[in-house]
């Protein structure tokens, strides 16, 4: 059963390859058909979890390492946003792709990172979250440079050359620390007390897989690689650069700080302090470079690197509060950042309008999309009652739970920051310009309705923050067994 | 008694000489056909080496010391059923890749006849206990390859054959002089008896130390170990594409087998003092060397030709790992044995692809490849999965051995192996992602028209494939390494 979020996205991918380029009705349906049953797998796992049963399974693999899968809160909250996310985007993504080349190689290996990412989230050790990690980079490359053009390849050739060297210096720590202290399964509190001794060779080990997960949780100085890839088509900048492989990095950190050391030995060994400032430093510095980006995507692409620290740091603090907002922000960042990428390809595919200085008159054109837009951008600034300031709220309480008033001011300013770089895209869609004067309104109804919902979606997560099953709930009650317990 | 091992040689020997005596018009068939018995008899022999332990085989019922043994343990079946896979393949693709219109073109009539031959020859190296017969296994070996490389007779070919044939030659003869000094001194040729022998105090300091170093050194020429690759690029790049791929993926893992053969399972450890720390530190080069020539090729073949040299360093990391014995000695080889099968199935797929993408192009030129992956799918998805492998990334084969080599060089206190196989990694990824990018290119150069043969797409789509999953059969070549002379009683992996 654990196996099947990973199983059905891949042999979807397989059945996309077989069908060939032109039979669309077929692939859309089998990709529809198999991200709405991913979907209803992850939840069904999803409330056994709550209920307190965790379903393993495993196969073994080398000697002394197995490879395993299971569904506990913490992965399944990660592969329920992935996997649902995925129904949304391929809804946009038909529409988006209408007339593109390529769509066969395109949907499966969309299909072949959700699987890896689902991988990511649901392995139950770090040998097989590297594993499934490494084949998130192999597929997404593909995507990065599926236009072909002499820019898309060096962006994928970026891509690579971070993503790979982050992917060695992850192997080296796993393996370092499997021989050490054998394959170790992550648990709440951490799995390492037996062996806590060896502090120079975790220290070491730690530094090594932060190394590897901070490539794709695009932590500053690893964040290179991320604004070049914005090159790739909307729907893989969308999900995949704002949803699937980033978060694959920051839920690496999770599981790295929460489930591996624990946050006890992560703070008593020095490493989730140097990480807490690492993660400081790139989420001010990411938010003033994005104050200056003109090109839409480049914008959105360094405010994810801001966000994508926001978690990490909240990670980092070692508190149950932080921990549980990082955890929550996970899903809230991907739910607003996707609303905001995917207008963006709206406006770039139906109006070619890829700079904030063309973007006059967008607002009066698409004033749907730019609604959804805007709701998103409050969000993420962290206005009330919108799904960002219900996990901006649990990081800020964190900061001051784990005594680091430093982190509540990072919070605060980049919540600023955030308004500061968010507002001047809203002006500029308002402004008087010719875009308006075009004929029809909005675009493709495919691309408009995901946006549609997905904006919805964090005011509806926002609202509902407090009830079983949202993601504050559900974050709080997966971190809550690494602490001990979590003071609401 | 048992007579699967010499069924293993028997076999394609008399399919080899059905060939020469038949009519031209039925080679493809009993090639065909041959290979599909010998394929079924090694997956025999794997069951029956995994169900009762070694085999050992005495020819005419002599035995060792007096008449000739052999010996089918757990690595010796896994070459075989390597060998059986990847050649079933190969035979495949030639069936499609010469032409049937034009027996002359390419000399191929005697292909059928010659590959039969050369699979006899490696069966008969893998099985052998026996020392001097390695030399015989080694020049039918040689012999049968270099006719093969050329086969074209074009100047290219015989070029490469000439450097390839006094190679090959220099190798056989210092690997027989070594014999003979290691017979005058021990005065043994059976790979058993000669262990125990060597065990005796005083043997280091006869001539059989000088022996065995010859024997070694000639190995390592045989297996293209950098530096003493110099014949293997133009040999491999030149040959007809399934010859390449048999050659890349089967011949240099004979010589390999046997020098691991004599190194872990003839020679006490530390017979020969400092030849295992300095073999992997030419295989270290020969990683980095390889890597950085491989990205410099500018065609296909040659460029894959040195990822062969490179990946044949992986080889050699072994030997120094294997003096802390136990358990680190058992993983490191059963890494060691997992990268030869993954890099023999993704090697051979990776040049029966790159021989279809040159015929589809009908140039050798990688910078004019471009948009491949949109008029040759198939082929750019065979380059990129048998990379996958080559990268040594997960899930493929190459993943569990960097995996078990890492893990095996860290426990034994030798961690910097582990970051010259990742460094490997990433430079294998840096030759093969240079290629990927022009196939993925979106300009697009003129190709010709596929030809009808399906098999010159699918056989290499098959070996990659299967190279990219290997990683799930690590427990059957662990299984298989436990039930060998080269890895001490009683040792089990967990």
């Amino acid at each position: 059963m654990a196996w099947l979020p990973v199983l059905i996205p891949a042999l979807a991918a397989v059945g996309t390859f077989v069908l060939g380029e032109d039979r669309a009705r077929a692939r859309n349906a089998l990709n529809l058909g198999a991200a709405i049953l991913t979907a209803g797998i992850v939840t069904t796992l999803a409330v056994r979890a709550y209920d307190g049963t965790v379903t393993v399974s495993t196969l073994p693999m080398l000697p002394g390492v197995d490879l395993g899968v299971h569904g506990d809160l913490t992965g399944l909250l990660f592969a329920a946003v992935a996997s649902v996310l995925w129904c949304v985007t391929l809804v946009y993504a038909i529409g988006y792709m209408d007339h593109a080349r390529d769509r066969a190689r395109f949907f499966g290996f969309f299909a072949l990172c959700i699987s890896a990412a689902n991988g990511v989230a649901l392995a139950t050790d770090p040998v097989s979250l590297f594993l499934f990690y490494e084949v998130l980079t192999l597929t997404t490359y593909p995507l990065v440079v599926h236009s072909g053009t002499a820019e898309a390849r060096t962006a994928g050739r970026t891509y690579l050359l971070y993503a790979l060297g982050g992917g060695t210096a992850l192997l080296l720590g796993v393996a370092w620390l499997t021989v050490i202290a054998g394959q170790t399964p992550f648990t709440p509190g951490g799995a390492l007390h037996a062996v806590s001794g060896h502090t120079t060779a975790l220290r070491v080990v730690f530094g090594l897989m932060a190394a590897g997960f901070g490539v794709k949780a695009a932590l500053m100085p690893l964040h290179g690689w991320l604004p070049g890839a914005m090159v790739a088509p909307a729907p893989v900048s969308s999900l995949l650069h704002a949803v699937a492989v980033v978060k694959a990095g920051v839920f690496g950190m999770i599981r790295l700080v929460n489930e591996l050391y624990g946050p006890e030995l992560a703070s008593s060994l020095g490493v989730a302090q140097v990480l807490a400032a690492l993660a400081a430093v790139s989420i001010v510095t990411a938010s003033v470079i994005a104050l200056r980006q003109d090109d839409l995507k480049k914008r959105l692409a360094y405010s994810t690197v801001a966000q994508l620290s926001y978690i990490t740091l909240g990670v980092a603090l070692c508190s149950p509060l932080a921990a549980a907002g990082a955890l929550a922000h996970l899903a809230h960042h991907a739910f607003m950042k996707i609303t905001m990428f995917f207008t963006a390809g709206s406006l770039a595919e139906t109006l070619h309008v890829k700079k904030l200085s063309e973007m006059g008159g967008v607002a009066r054109r698409m004033p749907l999309t730019m609604s959804a837009f805007a709701v998103a951008a409050f969000a993420l600034a962290g206005i009330p009652p919108l799904a960002g300031f219900a996990s901006k709220w649990l990081l800020g309480s964190g900061s001051v739970e784990a005594d680091a008033p430093w982190a509540l001011l990072v919070y605060v300013a980049a919540g600023a920051l955030a308004m500061g770089y968010m507002v001047p895209i809203l002006l500029a869609s308002l402004r008087a310009g010719d875009r308006g004067s075009r004929t029809g309104i909005e675009s493709d109804p495919r691309m408009l309705w995901p946006i549609v919902i997905v904006g919805a979606m964090s005011i509806i997560l926002g609202l509902t923050a407090g009830m079983p099953g949202s993601p504050i709930h559900w974050a709080m009650t997966a971190v809550a067994p690494s602490f001990g317990g979590v003071t609401p | 008694m048992d007579h699967l091992p010499a069924l293993l040689i028997i076999a394609p020997l008399a399919g080899a000489a059905l060939v020469f005596v038949t009519s031209r018009s039925v080679d493809r068939a009993i090639t065909c056909i041959t290979a599909a018995v010998i394929t079924g008899l090694a997956v025999l022999l794997v069951a029956r080496v995994l169900g009762g332990g070694a085999l050992r085989y005495e020819i005419g019922g002599w035995g060792a010391p007096l008449g000739i043994d052999l010996v089918a343990d757990g690595p010796a079946a896994l070459f075989i059923l390597l060998t059986a896979i990847v050649g079933s393949a190969v035979t495949a693709y030639a069936t499609g890749y010469f032409p049937v219109t034009e027996p002359t073109r390419y000399g191929h009539g005697l292909f059928w006849t010659l590959w039969l031959f050369m699979w006899t020859s490696l069966n008969a190296l893998f099985l052998t206990g026996d020392v001097f017969n390695v030399y015989v296994c080694l020049e039918l070996v040689g012999i049968s390859a270099v006719a093969l490389v050329t086969l074209k007779g074009d100047a290219e070919a015989l070029r490469a054959g000439g450097r390839y044939l006094f190679a090959s030659m220099l190798a056989a003869m210092t690997y027989l002089l070594g014999v003979a000094l290691l017979y005058s001194a021990v005065g043994q040729l059976d790979m058993e008896v000669l262990r125990d022998a060597l065990q005796q105090p005083g043997a280091a300091a006869s001539g059989a130390a000088v022996g065995l170093t010859l024997m070694v050194a000639a190995l390592v020429l045989k297996t293209a170990l950098v530096p003493a690759h110099f014949w293997l690029p133009t040999a491999h790049a030149s040959a007809p594409t399934p010859v390449s791929a048999a050659l890349s993926a089967l011949v240099v893992k004979g010589s390999y087998f046997a020098l691991l053969r004599l190194m872990l399972g003839v020679m006490p450890p530390g017979f020969l003092p400092g030849v295992d720390v300095a073999l992997a530190v030419l295989g270290s080069i020969a990683i980095v060397w390889g890597s950085v020539q491989a990205l410099l090729q500018s065609r296909i073949k040659q460029f894959v030709a040195y990822s062969t040299v490179a990946q044949i360093g992986y080889l050699f990391i072994v030997f120094p790992l294997a003096r802390t014995g136990g358990d680190v000695l058992a993983l490191a080889l059963g890494g060691t044995l997992l990268h030869a099968t993954a890099h023999g199935l993704a090697k051979a797929g990776l040049f029966l692809g790159a021989g279809s993408l040159m015929e589809r192009f009908g140039h050798a030129e990688i910078a004019r490849m471009r948009g491949a992956a949109r008029s040759a799918p198939v082929l750019t998805a065979v380059i990129t999965l048998a990379g996958v492998t080559m990268m040594g990334l997960p899930p493929s084969g190459g993943f569990g051995s960097k995996w078990m080599l890492i893990s095996a060089s860290v426990q034994a206190g030798q961690w910097w192996w582990a970051l010259v196989l990742g460094l490997g990694g990433l430079l294998a990824a840096a030759y093969m992602f240079r290629v990927v990018a022009v196939l993925m290119a979106d300009t697009a150069d003129d190709v010709g028209p596929a030809r009808a043969a399906v098999r010159l797409e699918w056989a290499p789509l098959v070996l990659a494939v299967a190279a990219l999953f290997l990683v799930l059969a690590a427990p059957l070549v662990n299984d298989l390494v436990a039930i060998s002379s080269l890895v001490p009683p009683g040792v089990m992996l967990p």
